[in-house]
This record gives C-alpha cells, structure tokens and sequence, in this order.
C-alpha cells in the first residue's frame, strides 16, 4: 500500500474513530449541571420511554432472593457534588433510594465512596448525621444514620423525605465531609412524584 | 486470515464492549440512544436494559465512566499501527499513531477550562494513557518484525 493510500486510510479511520467518539455525548441539557453523570434504574414504565426524555428518578420492583418477598424503589439519578471535592474524594457520586415493601418504607443516600461526616455522633456501631437540606431554599435539617463504614446515609425519617421530594423542585443536601467542609449534594424533584406512585401501586392489591 | 483476526480482536471488539458499556449502563440521553432508535433497535435495546440497569449501579466507577475511553484509545490507536505497521518508524506513522491518544488528553483538559462541553475526569485520563500505553507495548515489536 502506498503512503498516500495510508494517509487516506488514515483520515478516513480517524473521521470513523471521532464518529464514535460523538456517540457517546450527553444530549441531555442539564449535563453540564450536577446531574451531568448518572448511570440510571429503570423501571417497567420506562422501557418505552424515548431517549430524548430527561428522567431524573427511576422505579424498579423486584422479588427478593430468600424472603421471596416484593420490594420497588424510585432512586434518583447520580449527582456530583456541586462543587469539586479534594483528591481521594474526587468523582465521587451520590443517588437517593427510596425503597419499600408491604410493611416499611426506607430511604438512604448512596455515596460511590465511604463518606467520612464529621459533624456526628457516635453509637454504638453507627454515627447519627444531623445535616441541613434545603427544599427549593428553604433550610431545614434532616437526620441520617451511617453504620461504620457504610456508603450508604439512612435517613430517619423517610417519610418526611418523601413529602419533601414530592413537592420541591430542588433538594439540597449539605454534608460536611472530613477535609472538603461543606459539600452540598443537589437532587431534583421532577418526576419524583410520578415514579414514587408506580411503586406504591406494587403494593395496592397485597 | 490473520489479519482479520488481529483487526477482529484488537480493533473491532475493544469498540464493541466500549459500544455494550453505554448502552448497557450508561444513561438514554447519550447521542447513541438517538442512533440506536433511528436504526429501529430501541425495542430489543430498552428491553435488555430493563435487565441489566439492576446492576449498574453496583459497577464500579472506572468501569462504567472511564474503561470505555480508555478501551477506543487502545483500539484507535492499533487501528493507525495496523495502517502504518511496516513503517511505523516515519514521523507520518507516529503522528498517526499518536493522534487519537492526543485528542484525547487535549480535549480532556479543555473540559477542565470549559472550552469544550464535558466534566473533567483523572480517572479518564489514566484510562487514555493506559489504552496507548497496552496498544504502543503490545503492537511496537508486532510492527518492528514487520520491517
């Protein structure tokens, strides 16, 4: 093969390799916002969702392994936080769970990488976390329980959390993480509402 | 024949498993979707998804955001040493050679200084020295016994 025919090759390889490349960009308006990268839950109502549809929480219903019990939840995308964290901390991402079964209902934050909160106290095998939310700028305060180690940040009252999710359109939640201070975790509440009924319809008829 | 099988491992499936992280895992806003639905095969994709969306969340963070990148930066790269792999010595060759490894890391850091759209990763950029580093390692002597 001549050099000129390897040149042409070349480019013609290089405009498929960009080609490629360009799949994998995130039409999603709000990608340059904290809720740029997100791996999602789906849920049965969204197989027939259209790609261009921005979906910020996701259900799920499924049948435990050994209780062979029903369970559903609605999480919300993965969020950054919304300012850059210090290394050994960077890329974290955090989700909000809301899961249920017929009898209880549960909700936690899971962080990618064990959070290490210094405003707590410690008990017995888990820290309890009081951390100031704001519900579209309103401040409060949640409580959150972490059991040593964990990634994941229960929250206490869950069903305070969900009545704040069904009616906000922004939830704020500022941790104070060891060695980045405050680090404010932003979730929207579009489509919560809607996702949340779909699991609560798993348990209407039991 | 051994060609082919070299461009089949080497080139093709390392775009393939990027190609199945994204659409597996990865979320429906992507460009990819947008094709995946014109080509008419948002059905049989969504209905795959519904199943392996349950794990995603529990991949770790390089597998699901970095190890694709870092998968086209190995493939792209032995694509121009499969091209130019009789004289890969040239400047022509090594500029080829480079070039995918170097829009890479270039447009990576100017998502740093938010010229181009996207969030800078480190971990991205591991994953692109580490693709260039395996393809230079792996197809350098390959080439070298070809000339």
């Amino acid at each position: 093969m001549s050099r000129k025919m390897k040149n042409i090759l070349s480019l013609i390889s290089l405009v498929v390799m960009i080609f490629l490349a360009v799949g994998s960009t995130d039409t999603d308006e709000s990608s340059s916002n904290s809720s740029s990268t997100t791996s999602s839950y789906n849920s049965s109502s969204s197989v027939n969702s259209t790609p261009e549809a921005i979906q910020h929480w996701y259900s799920h219903a499924y049948i435990t392994d050994l209780e062979k019990e029903k369970e559903a939840y609605v999480a919300s995308n993965k969020v950054k936080p919304d300012s850059k964290m210090d290394f050994s901390y960077t890329g974290t991402t955090a989700q909000i769970i809301i899961a249920k079964n017929k009898n209880k209902t549960w909700a936690y934050i899971k962080f990618s990488n064990t959070p290490n909160i210094i405003n707590e106290e410690t008990e017995d095998g888990y820290n309890v976390i009081k951390a100031n939310v704001y519900i579209d700028d309103v401040r409060e305060t949640a409580t959150l329980t972490q059991e040593w180690s964990s990634k994941l940040l229960f929250f206490m009252y869950p069903t305070w959390l969900i009545n704040k999710l069904k009616t906000c359109s922004t939830f704020r939640i500022n941790l104070r993480w060891y060695n980045n201070l405050d680090v404010v975790w932003s979730f929207s509440g579009e489509g919560f509402t809607t996702k949340y009924q779909l699991i609560q319809e798993q348990f209407n008829n039991l | 024949m051994k060609k082919f099988l070299f461009f089949s491992i080497h080139i093709v499936l390392p775009i393939l498993i990027g190609a199945f992280i994204y659409v597996l895992f990865r979320v429906e806003t992507l460009l990819v979707f947008k094709w995946i639905q014109f080509l008419g095969l948002d059905t049989l994709v969504y209905g795959i998804r519904s199943n392996t969306l349950k794990i995603a969340n529990d991949l770790p963070f390089f597998f699901l955001y970095a190890l694709p990148d870092g998968l086209w930066v190995y493939a792209g790269t032995t694509l121009f040493f499969f091209i130019w792999e009789k004289e890969i010595k040239g400047k022509i060759a090594i500029f080829w050679i480079s070039l995918i490894f170097s829009i890479a890391v270039i447009a990576e850091f100017l998502q740093k200084l938010d010229v181009v759209e996207g969030t800078f990763c480190k971990y991205d950029i591991i994953a692109y020295i580490s693709g260039f580093m395996f393809s230079v390692l792996f197809n350098y002597h390959r080439s070298i016994n070809y000339e």
